[in-house]
């Protein structure tokens, strides 16, 4: 298994926002967590990727515990977030918010991956020199997966992609997602967007009040009355 | 009055000199502004240190000048580095005001201490011979001052390219921007910032020994002064901003020296006051400063 949890409690403070979590995932998958607001998905997401820590619980990444690990230790063993809201160093160019994903890696390997994500994404070596605030929405989000994906990482973790962008972009979005998959990277993937969620992923995990309340497949997920009626009316 | 040609070009040289010693320690403010949020009293101590380590290995144990000079460095260098170990780190994530307090405690710390080992008289401040040669070129200027001007300019050319190609003068600025993205794509914050310290902690030594070799004495409580205008600096050309901190710096040396030159004899003694008028001036029309928009190096 790339990634497990076990009994994953993590907290703001005093109060857990996700409880006893116990997921886990397989190379090469993608997986989506979908939930209500507040149901703890991006909360799943930062504790994942370091940026929160655990307060019980553990999380295994290729066999290894990774629990208390810091974020900016965890983007070199491979494990990237594309956080919501997509937090680009908006007055740094393009090309410098690439570098900064890339932190861990010298010059020469640098390099080489710029060309990669070039190649990925056409669109933002056309502006590898732009100031990364001044990009369409859809760019930068292109420009946050580059930045994550540059790190070279076997799992990605994406927050609500398509939060704030005109459904002709989500559709280029989701391309790209597909095109990162066939890459061979492993995704867990947070979305509000069930349809689009549904429709990529190979499983599914729904998250309750914190809790893990459903998964499957996502043909045995639409099959669940309760799923239905919350999201498909 | 009439002020020749070959006069006001002698204090606009002179206005520049100074200017470059401010300029420099309001760079090194700056940038530590930028990444912590901390208004860094504790700099002006640097400017004492590194004149003192230059003083005792150049004067005393007589070693060769550049050697001594590098070492000088160095050594502001390294109490940068603990100066963020032991004095900034636990505090990360505290008010500005108790980073503040903690600045200003350190600064009088090693004021004290420096009173106590080095005693509270001036000491004359001795340089190579070559230093001191002067030269006229329509102007009057001593080798010195050419080498403040040169190595102000290459300190801050080379450090453009460093916070624009290198990966941790890029990593600075993220940081200065957010961050908790900094360290979501993998930045070593903790290093980043140990280097901001380094970085400005060196080249606050190096101006110690500016300013002791442009004047020819140093005092425990030289750093003081040099390192208030420098806050001056940073505050009147746009807090944050490291064009503006130098613009600032610039700015306070020329005026300082104008001050001096050009108004009636009796006024010298108002030229820091005249500094800190036009910072409430500057306060009043622009509070962000003259080339400050927003907080971020």
């Amino acid at each position: 298994m790339l990634l497990q949890t076990k009994n994953l409690e993590i907290c703001y403070g005093k109060i857990p926002a996700v409880r006893n979590l116990t997921i886990g995932l397989e190379k090469g998958q993608i997986i989506a967590l979908i939930g209500s607001n507040g149901a703890g998905k991006s909360t799943t997401l930062k504790g994942l990727a370091g940026v929160l820590t655990p307060s019980k619980g553990q999380v295994y990444y290729e066999e290894k515990e990774i629990t208390k690990l810091p974020s900016n230790q965890r983007v070199p063993l491979g494990i990237a977030l594309v956080p919501e809201g997509r937090q680009l160093f908006s007055t740094l160019t393009v090309k410098e918010n690439l570098r900064l994903g890339a932190y861990h890696f010298g010059e020469l390997e640098f390099n080489k991956r710029l060309e990669e994500i070039y190649e990925l994404f056409p669109i933002i070596k056309e502006r590898e020199n732009q100031i990364a605030g001044t990009l369409s929405g859809g760019e930068q989000q292109m420009l946050a997966f580059g930045r994550a994906i540059i790190s070279n990482p076997r799992l990605l973790l994406l927050d609500e992609p398509s939060l704030g962008l005109a459904p002709l972009i989500i559709k280029e979005v989701y391309r790209m997602i597909e095109k990162i998959k066939n890459t061979g990277i492993t995704i867990i993937l947070v979305e509000q967007n069930i349809e689009i969620a549904f429709e990529i992923t190979n499983y599914i995990y729904v998250l309750e009040a914190g809790e893990l309340s459903i998964q499957g497949s996502p043909s045995e997920i639409i099959k669940n009355n309760e799923i239905k009626k919350a999201y498909f009316g | 009055m009439f002020f020749g040609t070959s006069y006001i070009l002698q204090q606009l040289f002179n206005g520049i000199v100074l200017g470059s010693i401010y300029a420099l320690l309001a760079l090194g403010m700056a940038i530590i502004y930028g990444i912590l949020g901390l208004i860094n009293f504790a700099h002006g101590a640097l400017i004492t240190m590194g004149a003192f380590c230059f003083y005792f290995i150049f004067s005393d144990l007589e070693w060769p000048f550049w050697i001594t000079l590098l070492l000088a460095i160095s050594f502001g260098g390294l109490i940068g580095y603990l100066l963020e170990l032991i004095g900034y780190r636990k505090l990360r994530g505290s008010s500005g005001l108790s980073l503040l307090i903690t600045s200003l405690g350190i600064y009088i710390f090693v004021e004290n201490l420096a009173k106590l080992i080095v005693s509270p008289q001036p000491y004359a401040f001795n340089v190579p011979n070559f230093l001191n040669q002067i030269i006229n070129f329509y102007i009057t200027f001593r080798v010195i001052d050419l080498f403040i001007i040169a190595a102000s300019i290459f300190i801050m050319s080379i450090f453009a390219i460093f916070i624009k190609k290198n990966k941790v003068g890029i990593a600075m600025r993220g940081i200065s921007e957010n961050v908790e993205t900094a360290k979501l794509v993998g930045i070593n914050v903790d290093q980043v910032i140990v280097w901001t310290f380094v970085v400005a902690s060196s080249i606050a030594a190096l101006t110690g020994f500016m300013w002791g070799a442009k004047y020819g004495q140093i005092g425990y409580d030289m750093g003081f002064m040099p390192g208030v205008i420098a806050f001056v600096a940073v505050v009147i050309g746009g807090i944050g901003s490291i064009p503006g901190s130098l613009v600032g710096g610039f700015l306070i040396g020329l005026i300082q020296t104008f001050v001096v030159s050009f108004l009636p004899t009796g006024w010298s003694i108002y030229r820091d006051a005249i500094v800190f008028t036009l910072l409430i001036i500057v306060l009043l029309i622009k509070p962000s400063g003259v080339l400050g928009r927003r907080e971020s190096i």
